[in-house]
């Protein structure tokens, strides 16, 4: 197992070909972390994400004291400079022998029913942000408020738009996008149903300006 | 935070300002006898129509007209009125904090959502029961 796991073409390679049950998402992990490894790697450090929170700089010591006494486990997501998307550690071939040296032997010396299966899959479930929320919220208003729905629409589509950079830019993952998106349909339908009232509303007052005599 | 532990005073501050106004100005807009631009040009009934009649119909107690003018908004500012009285008596009477905003769950707003966009295309059926939910 530990030859295995360690950095280098050769032992990643043999992983990929050995594990059956291997999904793309780690592949990718480990040709990122295969290029990752071609540099300097004893001063590596760290983030880990907990409740709601970023952690870190850490060491891999580190990560191994945390693991050890139980206050990260093998579905922890991590990063480190250079890799782009923060990802459990069970998929990061540095950090897998760590987290499976605990877990894994466990599971090993006592077969159970219960051993298959997970036990939470995403342990942090994303935040979702208050911005979206905001967003949807003054969309949903845009639209039910006909004339006046660029009153709501401006602020949804605000909102909509900050939320969405800042989903974007996150090194963290956040929740909320799909509710952003909604709130700068919405917002935008508020705004273009508002002008166009205003338009009309406009010629109108003009016609019967000059329809008067 | 103040506004972190007063936020539910402002949604109904907000409803009461923004009815003010909304109502102060279509009632100057139907003075000048405008009409809804939607309605006229597509005959469509948009998700707000009607709404103004059922709030009027609920500010001098006529229950039954505001139900049949615009039945979720009645429903909805019923459920609004319940929720921020709630809220505001969980912070004053009660002393507990209020919910944050952020953890709120957000398939209630989805839900939210969708029954309006349900109402919407219901309320636009031009057949017996559903003709009840048009304005």
């Amino acid at each position: 197992m530990a030859a295995i796991i360690h950095l280098g073409t050769q032992g990643v390679e043999t992983e990929v070909f050995s594990n059956a049950a291997i999904n793309l998402k780690s592949i990718s992990s480990l040709h990122l972390s295969t290029n990752l490894s071609m540099l300097p790697t004893a001063m590596t450090e760290w983030f880990y994400g907990k409740d709601n929170a970023q952690h870190g700089p850490v060491s891999e010591q580190d990560i191994h004291t945390l693991v050890s006494s139980g206050q990260l486990d093998a579905n922890t997501i991590v990063w480190r400079e250079g890799m782009t998307d923060w990802i459990p550690m069970k998929d990061v071939p540095a950090l897998q022998a760590i987290a499976s040296s605990i877990s894994g032997n466990l599971t090993q010396t006592q077969p159970s029913p219960y051993a298959s299966t997970p036990s939470q899959p995403y342990p942090m479930a994303p935040h979702t942000d208050g911005l979206s929320i905001a967003s949807l919220v003054c969309g949903i208003l845009a639209v039910m408020t006909c004339y006046f729905g660029g009153l709501f629409g401006l602020p949804a589509v605000l909102c909509g738009h900050i939320s969405l950079k800042k989903i974007k830019t996150s090194e963290t993952p956040i929740g909320g996008r799909g509710m952003a998106i909604a709130g700068l349909i919405t917002g935008y339908i508020g705004i273009a149903m508002t002008i166009a009232a205003i338009g009309l509303f406009a010629i109108g007052i003009a016609g019967g300006l000059t329809a008067a005599p | 935070m103040l506004l972190r532990r007063l936020w539910p005073l402002c949604p109904p501050l907000a409803a009461i300002g923004f009815s003010v106004f909304f109502l102060t100005l279509t009632h100057w807009l139907s003075s000048q006898n405008s009409h809804c631009l939607i309605h006229s040009s597509t005959g469509w009934h948009c998700p707000g129509c009607g709404g103004t009649r059922a709030f009027h119909d609920v500010a001098s107690g006529n229950g039954s007209d505001a139900l049949s003018h615009h039945a979720l908004l009645v429903v909805g500012m019923f459920s609004f009125s319940c929720i921020s009285l709630y809220l505001i008596i969980r912070i004053t009477i009660l002393g507990k904090q209020a919910p944050q905003l952020p953890n709120i769950y957000t398939s209630w707003i989805w839900l939210g959502g969708g029954i309006i966009i349900l109402f919407t295309l219901l309320r636009n059926i031009p057949a017996w029961p559903f003709s009840l939910l048009a304005p």
